[in-house]
Protein backbone atom coordinates (compact mmCIF):
# COMPACT_ATOMS: atom_id res chain seq x y z
CA UNK A 1 0.00 0.00 0.00
CA UNK A 2 2.62 2.28 0.97
CA UNK A 3 4.42 1.12 -2.53
CA UNK A 4 1.26 2.40 -4.23
CA UNK A 5 1.16 5.91 -2.32
CA UNK A 6 4.34 6.83 -3.33
CA UNK A 7 3.03 6.11 -6.75
CA UNK A 8 0.03 8.13 -6.73
CA UNK A 9 2.15 11.12 -5.08
CA UNK A 10 4.31 10.97 -7.96
CA UNK A 11 1.64 10.80 -10.45
CA UNK A 12 -0.10 14.19 -9.09
CA UNK A 13 3.41 15.50 -9.25
CA UNK A 14 4.25 14.62 -12.67
CA UNK A 15 1.22 15.94 -13.69
CA UNK A 16 1.61 19.49 -12.12
CA UNK A 17 5.45 19.42 -13.04
CA UNK A 18 4.44 18.64 -16.76
CA UNK A 19 1.64 20.92 -16.86
CA UNK A 20 3.95 24.04 -15.11
CA UNK A 21 7.31 22.95 -16.42
CA UNK A 22 8.72 22.85 -12.69
CA UNK A 23 10.06 19.64 -12.75
CA UNK A 24 7.52 18.22 -9.54
CA UNK A 25 10.38 18.27 -6.87
CA UNK A 26 9.03 21.48 -5.04
CA UNK A 27 5.82 18.63 -4.34
CA UNK A 28 7.52 15.78 -3.43
CA UNK A 29 9.93 16.78 -0.68
CA UNK A 30 7.66 18.16 1.50
CA UNK A 31 5.53 15.24 0.41
CA UNK A 32 7.98 13.00 0.90
CA UNK A 33 8.79 14.13 4.17
CA UNK A 34 5.55 14.52 6.06
CA UNK A 35 3.34 11.61 4.11
CA UNK A 36 6.14 9.21 4.55
CA UNK A 37 8.29 10.42 7.06
CA UNK A 38 11.59 9.70 5.04
CA UNK A 39 14.52 11.54 5.92
CA UNK A 40 15.18 15.30 4.50
CA UNK A 41 18.45 13.70 2.11
CA UNK A 42 16.22 10.64 0.84
CA UNK A 43 13.19 12.91 -0.52
CA UNK A 44 15.86 15.08 -1.85
CA UNK A 45 17.63 12.62 -3.66
CA UNK A 46 14.05 10.69 -4.98
CA UNK A 47 12.63 13.92 -5.87
CA UNK A 48 15.64 14.45 -7.97
CA UNK A 49 15.34 11.32 -9.70
CA UNK A 50 11.95 12.05 -10.20
CA UNK A 51 12.68 15.40 -11.93
CA UNK A 52 14.71 13.70 -14.24
CA UNK A 53 11.82 10.81 -15.00
CA UNK A 54 9.44 14.56 -15.60
CA UNK A 55 11.66 15.93 -17.91
CA UNK A 56 12.55 12.65 -20.05
CA UNK A 57 8.59 11.79 -19.96
CA UNK A 58 7.73 14.77 -21.12
CA UNK A 59 10.16 14.31 -24.01
CA UNK A 60 8.98 11.48 -24.88
CA UNK A 61 5.88 12.14 -26.06
CA UNK A 62 5.91 16.02 -26.71
CA UNK A 63 4.58 16.51 -30.41
CA UNK A 64 6.64 17.76 -32.87
CA UNK A 65 6.64 21.68 -32.29
CA UNK A 66 5.64 21.33 -28.96
CA UNK A 67 9.29 20.83 -26.92
CA UNK A 68 11.38 22.70 -25.70
CA UNK A 69 13.51 25.85 -27.07
CA UNK A 70 17.12 23.70 -26.63
CA UNK A 71 19.44 26.60 -27.92
CA UNK A 72 17.27 28.89 -25.15
CA UNK A 73 17.46 25.99 -22.30
CA UNK A 74 21.23 25.30 -22.67
CA UNK A 75 21.77 29.25 -22.62
CA UNK A 76 20.13 29.54 -19.51
CA UNK A 77 21.12 26.57 -17.99
CA UNK A 78 24.44 27.88 -18.01
CA UNK A 79 23.82 30.83 -15.41
CA UNK A 80 21.21 28.72 -13.80
CA UNK A 81 23.88 25.91 -12.37
CA UNK A 82 26.61 28.99 -12.50
CA UNK A 83 23.84 30.35 -9.98
CA UNK A 84 23.03 27.10 -8.59
CA UNK A 85 27.00 26.43 -7.84
CA UNK A 86 27.37 30.24 -5.67
CA UNK A 87 23.54 29.99 -4.47
CA UNK A 88 25.25 26.56 -2.78
CA UNK A 89 27.65 28.47 -0.98
CA UNK A 90 26.05 31.17 -0.36
CA UNK A 91 23.45 28.73 1.63
CA UNK A 92 26.28 28.48 4.53
CA UNK A 93 26.35 32.12 5.14
CA UNK A 94 22.86 33.47 5.50
CA UNK A 95 20.13 31.84 8.02
CA UNK A 96 17.63 29.60 7.09
CA UNK A 97 15.09 32.14 8.23
CA UNK A 98 16.49 35.55 6.48
CA UNK A 99 17.24 33.14 3.19
CA UNK A 100 13.01 32.00 3.51
CA UNK A 101 11.99 35.69 3.47
CA UNK A 102 14.48 36.60 0.67
CA UNK A 103 13.01 34.12 -1.33
CA UNK A 104 9.30 34.94 -0.65
CA UNK A 105 9.74 38.21 -1.39
CA UNK A 106 11.34 36.87 -4.77
CA UNK A 107 8.29 34.45 -5.62
CA UNK A 108 5.75 37.35 -4.80
CA UNK A 109 7.48 39.38 -7.01
CA UNK A 110 7.73 37.27 -9.98
CA UNK A 111 3.98 36.63 -9.22
CA UNK A 112 3.36 40.19 -9.55
CA UNK A 113 5.63 40.57 -12.38
CA UNK A 114 3.13 38.05 -14.07
CA UNK A 115 0.08 39.16 -13.51
CA UNK A 116 0.74 43.04 -14.06
CA UNK A 117 1.98 41.62 -17.77
CA UNK A 118 -1.46 39.90 -17.74
CA UNK A 119 -3.41 42.58 -17.05
CA UNK A 120 -1.55 45.55 -19.18
CA UNK A 121 -1.68 43.13 -22.70
CA UNK A 122 -3.85 45.09 -25.18
CA UNK A 123 -7.73 43.18 -25.52
CA UNK A 124 -6.87 43.55 -29.25
CA UNK A 125 -4.56 41.18 -29.80
CA UNK A 126 -6.80 37.86 -29.86
CA UNK A 127 -6.60 35.19 -28.12
CA UNK A 128 -3.00 33.85 -26.84
CA UNK A 129 -1.52 30.81 -27.75
CA UNK A 130 0.40 28.41 -25.41
CA UNK A 131 2.59 27.39 -28.81
CA UNK A 132 3.59 29.81 -31.81
CA UNK A 133 6.84 28.96 -33.67
CA UNK A 134 6.86 32.69 -34.49
CA UNK A 135 8.42 34.38 -31.41
CA UNK A 136 11.86 36.02 -30.36
CA UNK A 137 13.44 35.86 -27.51
CA UNK A 138 13.91 39.79 -25.71
CA UNK A 139 15.51 40.74 -22.73
CA UNK A 140 18.37 38.40 -22.84
CA UNK A 141 20.80 40.09 -20.62
CA UNK A 142 18.29 40.51 -17.91
CA UNK A 143 16.46 37.19 -18.32
CA UNK A 144 19.95 35.47 -18.34
CA UNK A 145 21.00 37.36 -14.75
CA UNK A 146 17.42 36.43 -13.40
CA UNK A 147 17.78 33.05 -13.93
CA UNK A 148 21.24 33.40 -12.11
CA UNK A 149 19.32 34.73 -9.39
CA UNK A 150 16.65 31.93 -9.37
CA UNK A 151 19.49 29.07 -9.63
CA UNK A 152 20.81 30.90 -6.38
CA UNK A 153 17.66 30.27 -5.15
CA UNK A 154 17.52 27.03 -5.85
CA UNK A 155 21.19 26.46 -4.73
CA UNK A 156 20.39 28.01 -1.50
CA UNK A 157 17.28 26.03 -0.92
CA UNK A 158 17.46 22.86 -2.49
CA UNK A 159 14.70 23.49 -4.88
CA UNK A 160 14.60 23.29 -8.52
CA UNK A 161 14.82 26.90 -10.35
CA UNK A 162 11.87 26.09 -13.10
CA UNK A 163 8.92 27.93 -10.62
CA UNK A 164 11.17 30.94 -11.59
CA UNK A 165 12.17 30.01 -14.90
CA UNK A 166 9.06 29.70 -16.55
CA UNK A 167 7.83 33.08 -15.15
CA UNK A 168 10.56 34.50 -16.29
CA UNK A 169 11.24 33.82 -19.38
CA UNK A 170 7.10 34.18 -20.38
CA UNK A 171 6.67 37.06 -18.69
CA UNK A 172 10.35 39.20 -19.30
CA UNK A 173 11.27 37.16 -22.54
CA UNK A 174 8.53 36.74 -24.13
CA UNK A 175 8.11 33.07 -24.69
CA UNK A 176 4.92 31.65 -25.48
CA UNK A 177 3.86 30.08 -22.17
CA UNK A 178 3.85 26.13 -24.03
CA UNK A 179 7.20 26.35 -24.75
CA UNK A 180 8.65 28.18 -21.49
CA UNK A 181 7.25 24.95 -19.85
CA UNK A 182 8.49 22.59 -22.16
CA UNK A 183 12.04 24.63 -21.48
CA UNK A 184 12.19 24.46 -18.58
CA UNK A 185 11.26 20.84 -17.93
CA UNK A 186 14.19 20.25 -20.41
CA UNK A 187 16.40 22.99 -17.85
CA UNK A 188 15.17 20.97 -14.77
CA UNK A 189 16.56 17.58 -15.86
CA UNK A 190 19.60 19.01 -16.55
CA UNK A 191 20.30 20.83 -12.93
CA UNK A 192 18.73 17.16 -11.05
CA UNK A 193 21.66 15.19 -12.85
CA UNK A 194 24.09 18.08 -11.61
CA UNK A 195 23.00 16.85 -8.19
CA UNK A 196 22.20 13.12 -8.42
CA UNK A 197 25.19 12.06 -8.33
CA UNK A 198 26.40 13.42 -5.59
CA UNK A 199 23.45 12.27 -3.97
CA UNK A 200 24.48 8.42 -5.07
CA UNK A 201 28.05 8.86 -4.03
CA UNK A 202 26.32 9.87 -0.16
CA UNK A 203 24.09 6.66 0.04
CA UNK A 204 20.62 9.40 -0.12
CA UNK A 205 19.31 7.04 -3.32
CA UNK A 206 16.85 4.08 -1.93
CA UNK A 207 15.63 2.46 -5.11
CA UNK A 208 12.37 0.83 -3.30
CA UNK A 209 11.25 4.88 -2.90
CA UNK A 210 12.28 5.98 -6.22
CA UNK A 211 11.01 2.96 -8.36
CA UNK A 212 7.39 3.43 -7.56
CA UNK A 213 7.83 7.47 -7.17
CA UNK A 214 9.03 8.08 -10.44
CA UNK A 215 7.24 5.59 -12.33
CA UNK A 216 4.37 7.67 -10.94
CA UNK A 217 5.78 10.55 -12.06
CA UNK A 218 6.77 9.27 -15.80
CA UNK A 219 3.21 8.40 -16.10
CA UNK A 220 1.79 11.53 -14.93
CA UNK A 221 4.48 13.67 -16.91
CA UNK A 222 2.97 11.93 -19.75
CA UNK A 223 -0.64 12.60 -18.68
CA UNK A 224 0.59 16.45 -18.13
CA UNK A 225 1.25 16.97 -21.65
CA UNK A 226 -1.79 15.34 -22.88
CA UNK A 227 -3.72 17.86 -20.40
CA UNK A 228 -1.89 20.38 -21.44
CA UNK A 229 -2.70 20.71 -24.90
CA UNK A 230 -6.06 20.89 -24.16
CA UNK A 231 -5.81 23.71 -21.53
CA UNK A 232 -5.57 27.24 -22.20
CA UNK A 233 -3.22 29.69 -21.78
CA UNK A 234 -5.37 31.78 -19.27
CA UNK A 235 -5.64 28.04 -17.23
CA UNK A 236 -1.77 27.72 -17.21
CA UNK A 237 -0.93 30.83 -16.00
CA UNK A 238 -3.32 30.99 -13.17
CA UNK A 239 -1.82 27.69 -11.89
CA UNK A 240 1.42 28.99 -12.51
CA UNK A 241 0.31 32.57 -10.38
CA UNK A 242 -1.94 30.62 -7.80
CA UNK A 243 1.02 28.34 -7.52
CA UNK A 244 3.92 30.90 -6.56
CA UNK A 245 1.41 32.75 -4.23
CA UNK A 246 1.12 29.82 -2.12
CA UNK A 247 4.77 28.74 -1.97
CA UNK A 248 5.55 32.82 -1.02
CA UNK A 249 3.12 32.59 1.52
CA UNK A 250 4.77 29.05 2.84
CA UNK A 251 8.30 30.28 2.62
CA UNK A 252 6.99 34.00 4.43
CA UNK A 253 5.66 31.95 7.14
CA UNK A 254 8.58 29.93 7.64
CA UNK A 255 10.70 32.93 7.48
CA UNK A 256 8.93 34.67 10.58
CA UNK A 257 8.51 31.09 12.54
CA UNK A 258 12.91 30.70 12.20
CA UNK B 1 16.03 46.63 -25.25
CA UNK B 2 15.26 43.89 -27.37
CA UNK B 3 18.14 41.13 -28.78
CA UNK B 4 17.30 38.33 -30.64
CA UNK B 5 18.34 34.89 -30.63
CA UNK B 6 22.06 35.24 -31.91
CA UNK B 7 22.87 32.10 -34.58
CA UNK B 8 25.21 31.83 -36.81
CA UNK B 9 23.37 29.16 -38.85
CA UNK B 10 21.52 30.41 -42.08
CA UNK B 11 17.81 31.08 -41.80
CA UNK B 12 16.42 28.60 -44.07
CA UNK B 13 17.87 25.89 -42.08
CA UNK B 14 17.31 26.76 -38.74
CA UNK B 15 13.70 25.28 -38.64
CA UNK B 16 14.70 21.90 -40.18
CA UNK B 17 17.78 21.91 -37.68
CA UNK B 18 15.00 22.35 -34.67
CA UNK B 19 12.43 20.03 -35.74
CA UNK B 20 15.74 17.24 -36.23
CA UNK B 21 16.82 18.63 -32.91
CA UNK B 22 13.56 17.76 -31.33
CA UNK B 23 12.91 14.45 -33.01
CA UNK B 24 16.22 13.46 -31.49
CA UNK B 25 15.57 14.71 -28.23
CA UNK B 26 12.48 12.50 -28.19
CA UNK B 27 13.87 9.28 -29.55
CA UNK B 28 17.14 9.83 -26.68
CA UNK B 29 14.60 10.30 -24.39
CA UNK B 30 12.71 7.19 -25.61
CA UNK B 31 15.94 5.11 -25.15
CA UNK B 32 16.99 5.60 -22.48
CA UNK B 33 13.66 5.97 -20.26
CA UNK B 34 11.99 2.94 -21.11
CA UNK B 35 14.93 0.74 -20.47
CA UNK B 36 15.58 2.20 -17.41
CA UNK B 37 11.96 1.92 -16.27
CA UNK B 38 11.83 -1.17 -17.47
CA UNK B 39 14.60 -2.07 -15.71
CA UNK B 40 13.68 -0.40 -12.34
CA UNK B 41 10.14 -1.90 -12.23
CA UNK B 42 11.46 -5.61 -12.61
CA UNK B 43 14.10 -5.22 -10.36
CA UNK B 44 11.80 -4.32 -7.82
CA UNK B 45 9.40 -6.61 -8.18
CA UNK B 46 12.12 -9.24 -7.94
CA UNK B 47 13.42 -7.07 -5.02
CA UNK B 48 9.70 -7.14 -3.24
CA UNK B 49 8.88 -10.35 -3.41
CA UNK B 50 12.66 -11.86 -2.36
CA UNK B 51 11.49 -10.19 0.89
CA UNK B 52 9.13 -11.43 3.42
CA UNK B 53 8.91 -7.95 4.26
CA UNK B 54 9.95 -4.36 3.00
CA UNK B 55 10.25 -1.29 4.88
CA UNK B 56 11.15 1.99 2.92
CA UNK B 57 13.43 3.70 2.70
CA UNK B 58 15.36 0.37 2.23
CA UNK B 59 18.78 -0.09 1.04
CA UNK B 60 20.86 2.44 -0.64
CA UNK B 61 21.65 2.01 -4.56
CA UNK B 62 24.79 -0.71 -5.00
CA UNK B 63 28.11 1.43 -4.90
CA UNK B 64 29.90 0.56 -7.73
CA UNK B 65 32.65 -1.30 -6.20
CA UNK B 66 30.16 -3.57 -4.65
CA UNK B 67 28.94 -4.79 -7.59
CA UNK B 68 31.82 -7.47 -7.98
CA UNK B 69 31.51 -11.28 -7.22
CA UNK B 70 28.06 -11.00 -8.83
CA UNK B 71 25.65 -13.14 -6.69
CA UNK B 72 22.59 -15.15 -7.07
CA UNK B 73 20.51 -13.93 -4.50
CA UNK B 74 17.02 -12.02 -5.69
CA UNK B 75 17.26 -9.26 -3.45
CA UNK B 76 21.40 -8.61 -4.82
CA UNK B 77 19.33 -9.11 -8.43
CA UNK B 78 16.86 -6.80 -7.47
CA UNK B 79 18.80 -4.46 -6.23
CA UNK B 80 21.11 -4.20 -9.35
CA UNK B 81 18.60 -3.88 -11.50
CA UNK B 82 16.69 -1.02 -9.81
CA UNK B 83 20.43 0.62 -9.70
CA UNK B 84 21.02 0.04 -13.22
CA UNK B 85 17.74 1.79 -14.10
CA UNK B 86 17.80 4.30 -12.06
CA UNK B 87 21.52 5.02 -13.77
CA UNK B 88 19.60 4.38 -17.09
CA UNK B 89 17.51 7.21 -16.33
CA UNK B 90 19.72 9.91 -14.72
CA UNK B 91 22.60 10.12 -17.74
CA UNK B 92 19.38 11.08 -19.91
CA UNK B 93 19.99 14.49 -19.43
CA UNK B 94 24.02 14.42 -19.83
CA UNK B 95 23.04 12.86 -23.06
CA UNK B 96 20.95 15.21 -24.32
CA UNK B 97 23.33 17.71 -24.28
CA UNK B 98 25.93 15.60 -25.58
CA UNK B 99 23.50 14.95 -28.59
CA UNK B 100 22.95 19.11 -28.95
CA UNK B 101 26.46 19.48 -28.86
CA UNK B 102 26.78 17.12 -31.75
CA UNK B 103 23.85 18.38 -33.89
CA UNK B 104 25.34 21.92 -33.30
CA UNK B 105 29.08 21.37 -34.48
CA UNK B 106 27.61 19.47 -37.19
CA UNK B 107 25.88 22.55 -38.29
CA UNK B 108 28.42 24.38 -37.99
CA UNK B 109 26.52 26.42 -34.96
CA UNK B 110 29.48 27.16 -32.69
CA UNK B 111 27.68 29.74 -30.70
CA UNK B 112 25.55 27.18 -29.45
CA UNK B 113 27.99 24.23 -29.65
CA UNK B 114 30.20 26.67 -26.72
CA UNK B 115 26.79 26.47 -24.80
CA UNK B 116 26.39 23.08 -24.81
CA UNK B 117 30.00 22.37 -23.84
CA UNK B 118 30.37 24.82 -21.47
CA UNK B 119 26.67 23.37 -20.08
CA UNK B 120 28.70 20.03 -19.91
CA UNK B 121 31.70 21.33 -18.19
CA UNK B 122 29.28 23.07 -15.70
CA UNK B 123 27.85 20.01 -14.75
CA UNK B 124 31.00 18.39 -14.14
CA UNK B 125 32.03 21.42 -12.13
CA UNK B 126 29.12 21.05 -10.01
CA UNK B 127 29.09 17.77 -9.26
CA UNK B 128 32.79 18.15 -8.01
CA UNK B 129 31.90 21.04 -5.95
CA UNK B 130 28.67 19.00 -4.25
CA UNK B 131 31.27 16.10 -4.10
CA UNK B 132 33.84 18.39 -1.66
Amino acid sequence: LTFLALAATGLIAGILGALLGIGGGIFLVPALTILFDLPIRVAVGTSLVAVIATSAGVGAVAPRGRGGNISLALRLSLTTTAGAIAGSWLAGHITGSVLSIIFAVAVFGTAAYTLYKTLSQPKTQGEEKLYTANYTPTNWGLGMGLTTVAGMFSGMLGVGGGFMNVPLMYSLMDIPLGVATATSNFMVGITAAASVFVYYSRGDLRPLVIVPTAFGVFIGAMVGVFVLRRLSVAWVRGALIGLLILMGIQMLLKGIQG
Amino acid sequence: MTETTPSILPARLTRRHRDRMGDLMRRASIAFSIPGLTLMVLGFFVSVLAAKTQQIPGDPMLPFDALFPLSADPAFIGLLAMSAGIVILAALPVVRIFLALWLYVKGADWINAATALGGLLELFASSQVGRQ
